[in-house]
């Protein structure tokens, strides 16, 4: 299957494609000519033998009228066919912005998002809120979340998702699951299984939820990363969370690594730390205890309201640790 | 862990430790040391221009002509200053490997140390000869650990006179050395540099997916 030089709707209307934009593994993202506001995705040969079901789940989303309205969602809008009428893909709309993968790292942020505070990163952790609970609503799971799929425009500081096809979509008793993911994301209940048979939950996502939050708010650090730790997948089996009352002594086994990260994690909100230890001790075996989308929510705008009258530190890393009573306390 | 190395206390970003072992003894004199020069300074420029690789990646290098040397010590990339290397003297190939594998071990404990999670590391060993010191005991540990998967093991053979039998010795069985064609280092170097960026972005502890070997056919890894 070569590349098409125009695509196709489904009136057989042709338009011409444009630049290349991005690549992955399972096909090919690329401009319009003469459209600013669409793209198109072209699965790969590889991707529309090997996964068969991928036409039925895009017609599926296409038909979710609600998602496909949504303004955080990069969804599937129209198929897209080649001049021979085979279907190749979609068209979606076009997302401008830096992957939170460049927000959650101590060296890119400063590059991607110049004069960001706190106040900021949660103002976009609220945005990305929003679009999970949409879905979750629509009975659509991300499953596959991670700092990759989520785009911010640094300016309206708006979060966007992208790999969208890759959800778990259920819809007239048929479930599309998610076939894909990365560990370090992953809750330990899906551990060691296909993906391609995993049914992803409400839960699931809550737990990839909470990872991406503490990234983003530890400047890259994973929950699970501590002294004597191995891998960030060994680290997740042992799901170790060095934070909070009762953690080894600084420096010991186990313990927060070296740094500035008790420093930066003194001064969350009580609240914030609390879903965190909630989520990385009791959430990690037992999905029942993850905190939900209302109880982010609510802590997080406090956490916003307390920086914006000076409570609590907005910079992003904060120069001394809180203060001594919370040194004992968490 | 060196009390300045403040990049393992301020970067949480999972690393991966890349060990070049580069035979730089009297053969390869003339352009063969040459191309490895261009070949390596191209792989720390493409490797320093990725942002997410840059900072995950860390490289040290050993020489092995004459005498071993340490000319780069386990650096993370953005920090890495490379000179030429000038070819001379015989092959001491197990004390190069010897001290290779110490270097991993004790980085590998200042990560742990610092709480910072790794990548299984990789150690490309590049010779065009066989070696002139006793390397049974190094070649041995060497492929002992990269069985054990504890570091991934790229024994590469350059020109006619390498002896293979001797450098499969230092291989895991499951990747057995590649001959490297002609002078090709500048291609292997980018296939690297390429792979390397994929394991930056991708899961550490996990299979990573190597890049394609197209256009330097004899080594398929």
């Amino acid at each position: 299957m070569s590349q098409p030089i125009s695509v196709y709707d489904t009136h057989g209307k042709p338009r011409k494609l444009g630049h290349e934009l991005g690549r992955g593994g399972q096909g090919v993202v690329f401009s319009l000519e003469a459209s600013n506001d669409f793209v198109v995705k072209l699965f790969s040969a590889r991707t529309l033998r090997e996964r068969r079901y991928l036409k039925d789940k895009i017609d599926v989303q296409i038909s979710m009228e609600t998602l496909q309205r949504a303004r955080h969602l990069a969804w599937p809008q129209i198929p897209i066919f080649d001049d021979n009428g085979q279907w190749r893909g979609y068209a979606m709309k076009m997302i401008r912005g830096a992957t939170l993968s460049r927000l959650a790292h101590p060296k890119l942020y400063e590059k991607y998002f110049p004069g960001f505070n706190r106040i900021d990163i949660v103002t976009i952790l609220l945005d990305l809120l929003l679009a999970i609970d949409t879905l979750h609503r629509n009975k659509v799971y991300v499953g596959d979340l991670n700092l990759d799929n989520v785009i911010c425009d640094p300016t309206s500081r708006s979060v966007y998702m992208i790999d969208t096809d890759s959800y778990q979509i259920e819809a007239n008793g048929r479930v599309f699951q998610c076939p894909v993911g990365r560990p370090e994301m992953t809750p330990v209940e899906h551990h060691g299984k296909d993906l391609q048979d995993v049914r992803r939950t409400a839960e699931s996502d809550l737990f990839s939820l909470a990872v991406l939050m503490f990234q983003c708010l530890m400047i890259g650090r994973h929950p699970f990363d501590n002294i004597g730790g191995g891998s960030p997948i060994e680290n997740l089996r042992n799901a170790f969370f060095p934070y909070g009352k009762g953690s080894p002594r600084p420096g010991s086994p186990g313990a927060i690594p070296l740094g500035s990260w008790y420093t930066i994690w003194s001064h969350l909100t009580y609240r914030v730390k609390q879903l965190f230890i909630q989520v990385f001790r009791d959430g990690v075996r037992d999905p029942s205890k993850r905190p939900s989308i209302r109880d982010w929510g609510d802590a997080l705008n406090k956490y916003q309201h307390a920086m914006e009258v000076g409570f609590n530190e907005s910079r992003i890393r904060p120069a001394k640790p809180k203060n001594v009573s919370d040194l004992r306390w968490m | 862990m060196l009390n300045d190395d403040y990049d393992l206390i301020d970067n949480p970003t999972p690393r991966c430790a890349c060990m070049l072992v580069l035979d730089v003894s009297g053969s390869m004199t003339g352009d063969p040391i040459d191309e490895l020069n261009r070949g390596v300074k191209q792989f720390v420029d493409e490797v320093s221009a990725d942002d997410f690789a840059s900072n995950a990646i860390e490289l040290g290098v050993i020489t092995f002509g004459g005498v071993v040397l340490e000319p780069v010590s386990m650096v993370p990339l953005h920090q890495v200053e490379i000179q030429a290397f000038s070819a001379g003297g015989q092959t001491p190939m197990g004390e190069a490997v010897t001290r290779a594998i110490q270097t991993l071990d004790d980085r590998k404990r200042d990560y742990k140390n610092a709480g910072v999670s790794y990548y299984q590391p990789w150690l490309v060993l590049m010779t065009d000869g066989a070696p002139t010191d006793s390397y049974e005991a190094a070649a041995a540990r060497l492929k002992h650990i990269a069985e054990q998967k504890k570091v991934l093991v790229f024994g590469i053979g350059i020109g006619d006179y390498c002896d293979f039998e001797v450098l499969s010795k230092f291989c895991p069985s499951e990747r057995p050395p590649k001959r490297l064609a002609g002078l090709k280092f500048v291609e292997f170097f980018a296939w690297l540099s390429d792979s390397m960026k994929r394991v930056s972005t991708s899961t550490p502890g996990t299979e990573i997916a190597l890049s394609s070997t197209g256009g330097w056919e004899t080594i398929g890894i």
